[in-house]
């Protein structure tokens, strides 16, 4: 559970996978490890989230609540990030995450991330690079659905 | 009523010791007669028995010692004793232990006149400094925002102290002296009545002038006396707002301001030496000029034939006497002058009206009567110092037991409602009732037990947070002291000479009918409920689980402590969770300890011990070197620095992220990369010491799970577990006091409860685990009765002077708390969680509305706020603009109806 593993883990996420390599082991110091037992929630659905998660090992599932009851969506597995809007934006949790077996994660938190992109402006430019391509491909995604949808009617 | 203070000192010394003042006369007077004769002794000592005058044969024999009445000058003096017939040895003997009686009666007479003198002034003294803080405690609201803390305070203590003095001489010494001085010139009158008519000519030009020229020796005395006060109140602005002076780069500024004032003071000062010197010439000059008179017109007259030379012999010698009294005469004049100012200037200062009377104050055991409502305000308004309105035209009806929330910004009026109900302020027009009763005609013990009131800045004075909490009980002398424990009848009879109250500092104030609770130990009960409905009770449980066990503990809680240390142990294990707590374990390395606190398994006595304090002398380092762990750890800490000096390096000085890594001072990084390129390659025997200890101390506070530099291997874990008995074994015994290892069966008295009780660590990064080892221990301690004993611990927290070591929202929260503890009738909460979150806040209205809408304690609420957001727990919500309420709307009608 070292510095340079848990840098490794960083550039694996989408929102990261732009930073230099440096900035994500200063992220990673400021980042903790935490560990949660089966049945132990990552978030709560209409919580205020202020941090965010990535699974190392052990796996996760995403339930939502539906007017017919509460609902699996997902399972998370090794590499995937909970909440990685929440530390951009303020919003509440669209989803309650239970670890389906133990689970270590790496969390991130809200604070030390900004404080990060207001020390090196260029992980800001990186991260805003991944989410300008994220919107390129939702909007392309859009484009191809309302085509779809057009072709069908 | 007098309720101004007595302008004339005299009058006022008169009139509280006018008894002690005759006594000290009388005795003054009867000691003038054995003082006189003492000095006529030696004389008859010389001229007899010693010179032979009267022994001219060896038989004769003289009558010694007759006791006569009469005129020192004439003849028909009554003889009452003849005397004792003795020869020349036997009249010295006689007439020396005549002298040695005198000697002694003289001394008692004067221990006793300067006894009396001294405990007279003392106790004057304590009068007049009870007087000025009763009367500071009945000023009007506004007097205190007006004057200065310090300088009231520098007043009662220092400007007063004079007086003391002053006050036993204030008859006595006068009247003494004038005699002496009466009798000396009398004494040249009947010599010389033309000397005499000199002399007399030149004191009446000395006692005018002199006063005169003294005149300006004392408004320099009272411009000195005020500059300092002056100068006592800035200094007393300085510490308090040194923040804020050294935040905005001010502090330069305050030094031009005191060197200026200290210029003033030293100009005055200066002035007043030279003019004490000048006058101290005139009068000296004045005082010799008159035997000048004397030798030159004396010596005329004689050598003329018109004075008689033994008369102008005896007139010099007499006025030897003179001059003396004279001197001492004015001097006291002038001290009563300078002590008469220094008085008018403290009264001055306490001669404010409004007060409030006696009567509103009074010491009241009995039960209070209750309120009753409604509150009613007519038409009123008020105004702040300058005259802006505040409020203007305030009709509004409260029942006594409504909950009602008013909405405003600051400045809008809606805190002014409060501050008049509180009597903060007073209204400029209209009036206030509760009931039949005008709010301002209502008695202090009333309004300050049946009314509560929280503002936004709670006062706290030095002490526990026990004692803050008690503070608002402390309303009477409730119940007496203990056996013992009273007023003594000595401190009763004085506390009685100088007007002061006899009010047992030492009995039971604490009002437990207030708390609604019979005694003590019901009030343990009461204190954890108003904690909790504050929700400060989790605050003061941690700080109690923080204290040192070693801090006043019996036997019998440590056996209890170690009973719930067990109690842990197995329930924890037999949990899912038993990873959440690391136990210590004495041949296991604890990864959630520093390396130091695993290399040392114990706990020290002082407050905290970091390895950034051990002296780079200690003994220490030495074990550690013998042990041989000094190179291993060298060599962490220089990785552990030199990892995050490359991570860093190039960061700015406040980054944040750097602030949570404990590791290495943030604002050394520099020294840390020197000392780096310095050692690189050396190889570690070489190292210099300063070096090699500064890489051991940063070694020594690495915590792999936290700093996750991966840099503990088990070669170090394991030398770190060897050290432990080495080192107990190396322990030089003065530390060995100072220092308690970690044993299973044993109570750690430096070590805190928390860790005394979960013997181990909470295991970071394991989530939830710090509220389920909680929960857990809050249980164990709940089963075992201890809980309240951890929360008392947790109250004995010094909360520092105006409780500053409590942050502003804890500050408010025990103000609330306090308030809560005496159960008002109607509670006033004036922005007083302004500080707080607004999560926090509504639970804790939800928790007072619930307790003021029982039927078992009804109370009434107004909530004063500038937001809504919470306005819907209420019964009802007042909104204020610009001074004038705007809305009022019942928001719980089927409440209303009731």
């Amino acid at each position: 559970m070292s510095l340079e593993e848990d840098a490794t883990l960083l550039s694996k996420v989408d929102l990261f996978a732009n930073v230099a390599p440096r900035r994500l082991k200063l992220l990673a110091l400021a980042s903790s490890r935490v560990l949660f037992t089966p049945g132990e929630n990552l978030c709560v659905e209409g919580d205020e989230g202020n941090e965010a998660f990535i699974l190392i090992t052990g796996e996760a599932e995403v339930k939502i609540t539906t007017p017919s009851g509460v609902a699996t969506v997902a399972r998370l597995k090794r590499n995937d990030i909970v909440g990685e809007m929440a530390i951009l934006r303020d919003m509440p949790r669209t989803a309650t995450v239970t670890a389906a077996s133990d689970v270590t994660t790496l969390r991130i938190g809200k604070q030390d991330f900004l404080n990060l992109m207001r020390e090196f402006p260029e992980v800001a430019v990186a991260v805003m690079r991944s989410l300008a391509d994220r919107l390129a491909r939702t909007t392309n995604e859009l484009a191809n659905a309302q085509a779809a949808r057009r072709a069908g009617a | 009523m007098s309720e101004r203070m007595e302008r004339n000192l005299f009058r006022y010394i008169w009139t509280h010791s006018r008894r002690q003042q005759v006594w000290i006369l009388l005795v003054v007077a009867l000691s003038m007669p054995t003082y006189f004769l003492a000095f006529d002794i030696p004389k008859r000592i010389v001229n007899g028995p010693i010179q032979g005058e009267g022994f001219e044969s060896p038989t004769a024999t003289q009558m010694v010692l007759p006791i006569e009445i009469g005129n020192p000058f004439g003849e028909g003096s009554i003889t009452i004793f003849e005397g004792f017939e003795l020869d020349r040895m036997g009249a010295l003997v006689a007439l020396s232990m005549a002298f040695l009686g005198y000697v002694i009666v003289n001394g008692l007479f004067k221990l006793y006149i300067n006894t009396y003198k001294g405990r007279l002034g003392e106790r004057m003294l304590r009068r007049l400094r009870y007087q000025l803080v009763d009367r500071v405690l009945r000023f009007p609201m506004a007097q205190y925002r007006r004057v200065r803390s310090s300088e009231i305070a520098t007043m009662i203590k220092d400007e007063v102290d004079p007086l003391g003095g002053f006050i036993g001489e204030a008859f006595a010494t006068p009247a003494f002296l004038v005699g002496q001085a009466g009798a000396a010139l009398l004494f040249i009158m009947l010599q010389s009545w033309m000397l005499g008519l000199v002399t007399l000519v030149i004191l009446v030009i000395q006692t005018g002038l002199i006063p005169k020229l003294r005149a300006r020796l004392r408004s320099l005395a009272l411009q000195r006396q005020l500059t300092a006060r002056d100068l006592s109140g800035r200094v007393s602005e300085i510490v308090d707002g040194a923040s804020d002076i050294r935040l905005n780069d001010i502090t330069n500024f305050q030094r031009s301001d005191i060197a200026d004032r200290l210029a003033r003071i030293f100009f005055i000062r200066f002035d007043f030496y030279q003019w004490k010197f000048m006058v101290k010439f005139i009068n000296n000059f004045l005082a010799q000029f008159t035997p000048f008179v004397f030798y030159l017109g004396g010596g005329i007259l004689a050598i003329r034939g018109n004075l008689d030379i033994g008369q102008l012999v005896a007139v010099i010698a007499a006025y030897k006497d003179l001059p003396g009294p004279i001197k001492e005469l004015i001097d006291w004049d002038y001290q009563r002058l300078d002590v008469q100012v220094k008085y008018l200037q403290v009264i001055n200062a306490f001669d404010v009206s409004p007060l409030a009377p006696p009567k509103a104050q009074e010491t009241w055991t009995e039960p209070v009567p209750s309120l009753r409502g409604p509150i009613v305000f007519r038409q009123v308004a008020a105004a702040d110092e300058s005259g802006k309105t505040l409020v203007s035209g305030l009709d509004l009806t409260i029942e006594l037991h409504e909950s009602v929330v008013a909405i405003g910004a600051a400045g809008e009026g809606a805190d002014v409602l409060g501050d008049l109900l509180a009597r903060l302020v007073l209204p400029s027009a209209g009036t206030i009732t509760i009931g039949s009763e005008p709010l301002a005609s209502l008695p202090e013990w009333q309004t300050g037990r049946r009314l509560g009131y929280v503002g936004p800045e709670p006062f706290f004075a030095h002490g526990t947070a026990r004692d803050a909490l008690l503070g608002g009980l402390r309303h009477a002398p409730f119940r007496p002291a203990p056996e013992g424990g009273g007023m003594s009848p000595l401190i009763l009879r004085e506390a009685l000479a100088s007007g002061n109250p006899t009010l047992d500092r030492r009995a039971d104030w604490i009002d437990y009918e207030a708390a609604g609770v019979e005694g003590a130990t019901e009030l343990a009960a009461k204190i954890t409920e108003v904690l909790r409905l504050a929700r400060l009770e989790e605050d003061f449980y941690a700080f109690g689980l923080r204290t040192k066990l070693a801090d006043a503990t019996d036997g019998k809680s440590e056996e209890m402590f170690l009973k719930a240390r067990r109690m842990f142990g197995e329930r924890l294990a037999g949990s899912d969770h038993a990873a959440d707590v690391e136990p210590f374990v004495e041949t296991a390395y604890n990864t959630h300890l520093t390396v130091f606190q695993n290399l040392l398994f114990g706990a020290v006595a002082s407050p905290e011990f970091l390895p950034a304090e051990i002296p780079s002398t200690s003994q220490f380092w030495q074990v550690i070197a013998e042990a041989g762990l000094d190179e291993k750890l060298y060599r962490l800490g220089r990785e552990a620095a030199s990892i995050v000096v490359d991570l860093f390096g190039e960061v700015s000085d406040n980054m944040q992220i750097l602030e949570r890594l404990d590791l290495i001072d943030t604002s050394r990084l520099d020294e840390y990369g020197a000392a780096l390129r310095r050692t690189e390659g050396v190889s570690p025997a070489d190292v210099p010491v300063a070096d090699r200890q500064r890489f051991m101390r940063v070694a020594l506070s690495y915590i792999e799970p936290r700093h996750r530099l991966d840099l503990l291997d088990d070669d170090l874990r394991n030398a770190a577990v060897a050290f432990r008995p080495f080192c107990r074994e190396r322990m030089p015994p003065h530390l060995a006091k100072e220092f308690s290892f970690h044993d299973p069966d044993q109570i750690n008295p430096f070590a805190s409860l928390q860790d005394n009780i979960l013997f181990g660590r909470i295991a970071e990064g394991r989530a939830g685990a710090i509220d389920r080892v909680s929960g857990l221990l809050r249980e164990i301690l709940e089963e075992l009765d201890l809980s309240y004993a951890v929360l008392e611990r947790g109250l004995t927290y010094e909360i520092g002077s105006g409780g500053r070591r409590l942050s502003l929202s804890q500050r408010q929260q025990l103000g609330l708390a306090r308030v809560l503890l005496r159960r008002p009738e109607f509670l006033i909460v004036n922005r007083g969680l302004n500080a707080l979150d607004n999560r926090t806040v509504e639970k804790i209205i939800q928790g007072i509305l619930a307790i003021a809408n029982s039927k078992a304690s009804p109370f009434g609420v107004l909530w004063i706020t500038s937001t809504e957001s919470n306005a819907s727990y209420f019964d009802r919500a007042l909104k204020f603009e610009r001074g004038s309420l705007v809305s009022d709307e019942i928001l719980a009608p089927e409440m209303a109806a009731q």
